[in-house]
């Protein structure tokens, strides 16, 4: 168990500095998400942890100790790749054991170590089989079992999801987070998906393109995002992002439509971020905006319904039992406290 | 006209019903087939009489017409052959000298290749080229000048300088395929090592080679059959009888010894046995590394 610290951390590679002055501090036992789109430098940070890449600039400490240079068989740390990377010449057997003989654990040992590893990840049958003859979730377990058998300071995850169909993708991601719970273990998870993020993370780092936006539990995050990608990325459908003129201090117009704003500020113009649920349906007298119906999307436990409001595409959630129909015209009613305010400039939240 | 009336149109034309009718008479299949048979019936042919002459007395090989399947088949040829000229000797000298290559090229290959694969120096690319670029000259041009080389080496006349000479011709072939097998191995394989805690050279061996099996037979095969079957430079280095390889010796059945046909078919019967038997051992090999490496 370990902490893990990344100070000033720079990497460049020839022409594009993938990871820009990165400073990240996990705690001992979390569960660390960092999420972002691809190319924001995710992948390269944790293979920096890993000791695959060096950076170019700042250090790394596990456990407050700077383990740059130092080989990653002797972090002491556990990779599960993207791809599981299981050796294809050996059984699940060799696989799990493979790394303990590497570094001369007994014989017996590594046979109860196996064992009890199959036994928690349901592998037990499948130990004497090759990577080829089974299933991709059961070689996605036999890579998890891999690192877990060496018990290790910290398990680095790579997209472990993204090779599995989406009803395994659920599954598994639940066995995760009872797999994190019982090792007790720092685990530092890379996904582009943020609902991912969102369900496994004790906090989560948002990076995009190389900077570290904001890292924060999944409820701050999607409560007080503190710049407009975040708000953007974390949360499905996106947060509705709308550009507004500023009126005499805290309204602005949003098409013809004057909506309160939770604080006054002092821009000129703003952009006014207003999630899908935040909205309330309401008659045109109580309502803030009108919005002329385009396509309605029910998903059964949830509706949600996209339109134009005087040109601006919006995006409601609704009782799935409301009725609305395309051309139709709905009242929308906006809380002013759940009205997030970012500077269009810098992209900073305002409130 | 539209589509449908000119299709139609094209379905009243002579030509088409002809061509129908051909296709339905299956023609086109058999005319293939019986083009394989042809070939395969030319190449196997003078291996097949070959085979059932080493089986006949002397007198009956020149007949004409022709005998293919012997009337009296004999393994008197069979026993004089291998009795004579030191038959004996030579076959172990060609066996000496094309494990001998067979290892050292392999050595020699797997440890450039790899290099060529995994590591990026200045002017890998050139260097690379320049070893492909060898395969070009035609070995008969090199033979005065690897003479000159052994001779200052005073490897002439041995069979080491001959498994030198072997090794170092096959190397540019061998190392041009074993590279690109190499590079096809999913790198993620052997990060997972190095978080293993393995080595380069464990990298190398542990993963690399396992999984490399089917390109690694394939050189074996090639390697071994090009040095087991080598003529000219091996008359050219090999002077005493005593060190003679297996191809000198059965030249020797139609040089000295005036046309002793019947030994001689049986002698390189003899010769391609120990072919057959790496083929097979190396098909082994070879299946058991296409099946490892269908999962990648």
């Amino acid at each position: 168990m370990a902490t893990v610290d990344f100070v000033g951390v720079t990497k460049a590679f020839s022409g594009h500095v993938a990871v820009k002055a990165l400073n990240l501090h996990i705690d001992d036992g979390e569960f660390m998400v960092l999420v972002g789109p691809s190319g924001c430098g995710k992948t390269t940070t944790l293979r920096i942890l890993a000791g695959l890449e060096e950076p170019t600039e700042g250090d790394i400490l596990i456990d407050s100790v700077k383990v740059n240079g130092v080989p990653p068989r002797s972090r002491d740390i556990a990779m599960v790749f993207q791809s599981y990377a299981l050796y294809p010449h050996m059984t699940a057997y060799d696989n799990m054991a493979f790394g303990l003989r590497m570094r001369k654990v007994p014989g017996h040992e590594i046979a109860k170590r196996v064992e009890d590893v199959a036994s928690l990840l349901g592998l037990r049958m499948l130990l004497q089989r090759k990577p080829r003859q089974l299933s991709g979730g059961e070689r996605q377990r036999v890579a998890l079992g891999r690192a877990i058998v060496r018990k290790p300071r910290a398990f680095l995850l790579d997209e472990p999801l993204s090779n599995l169909d989406a009803k395994l993708r659920v599954q598994t991601r639940i066995e995760l987070q009872r797999l994190h719970r019982s090792l007790n273990a720092t685990f530092i998870y890379v996904t582009h998906d943020q609902v991912e993020a969102m369900t496994m993370g004790d906090r989560i780092a948002v990076m995009n393109d190389g900077h570290l936006e904001q890292v924060d539990t999944p409820k701050e995050l999607y409560d007080h995002p503190r710049t407009l990608f975040v708000a953007s990325f974390i949360g499905s459908p996106s947060m509705n992002l709308i550009r507004a003129k500023v009126l005499e201090r805290a309204t602005v117009l949003i098409g013809s439509y004057h909506v309160r704003l939770p604080i006054p500020v002092s821009q000129n113009e703003v952009i006014v971020g207003i999630r899908p649920e935040a909205f309330k349906i309401g008659s045109s007298d109580q309502a803030n905006l009108e919005m002329r119906v385009d396509i309605v999307e029910t998903l059964g436990s949830d509706q949600y319904v996209y339109g134009l409001v005087d040109g601006e595409s919006v995006v409601v959630r609704t009782d799935p039992m409301l009725r609305v129909q395309q051309g139709e015209k709905i009242g929308l009613i906006v809380p002013s406290n759940k009205v997030h305010v970012f500077d269009p400039s810098t992209g900073r939240r305002l409130n | 006209m539209s589509v449908l009336e000119a299709i139609a149109q094209q379905r009243q034309s002579a030509k088409y019903r002809i061509f129908q009718i051909i296709k339905n008479w299956k023609i086109d299949i058999s005319i293939r087939m019986l083009i394989i048979l042809l070939f395969m019936a030319i190449s196997i042919f003078p291996f097949f009489y070959m085979l059932s002459l080493s089986f006949q007395p002397v007198g009956d090989i020149l007949t004409f017409p022709p005998v293919l399947i012997p009337n009296k088949p004999t393994a008197v040829n069979y026993i004089q052959a291998w009795q004579e000229n030191d038959f004996a000797t030579y076959f172990i000298n060609s066996m000496i000298v094309s494990f001998g290559t067979v290892i050292g090229t392999l050595i020699f290959s797997v440890l450039t290749a790899y290099g060529f694969a995994r590591y990026k120096f200045r002017g890998r690319e050139f260097l690379f080229y320049l070893f492909l670029a060898s395969l070009v000259v035609p070995g008969i041009l090199l033979v005065i000048p690897q003479y000159l080389l052994m001779k200052d080496f005073g490897l002439l006349n041995s069979r080491r300088g001959l498994v030198l000479l072997y090794i170092s011709s096959n190397l540019a072939f061998s190392i041009f395929l074993l590279r690109s097998f190499f590079e096809s191995v999913p790198k993620e394989l052997e990060e997972a090592m190095r978080m293993d805690g393995v080595s380069e050279l464990g990298i190398l061996v542990r993963l690399i080679l396992p999984l490399s099996m089917s390109s690694l037979a394939t050189v074996a095969i090639f390697t071994f059959n090009g040095a087991w079957d080598e003529f000219v430079l091996a008359y050219t280095m090999i002077t005493s009888a005593g060190k003679r390889t297996l191809p000198m010796g059965l030249a020797l059945f139609l040089g000295e010894h005036t046309l002793a046909w019947g030994q001689f078919f049986a002698a390189s019967v003899i010769a391609t046995l120990p072919i057959v038997l790496v083929f097979i051992v190396s098909q082994k090999w070879f299946q058991q590394g296409i099946s490892i490496g269908a999962f990648k």
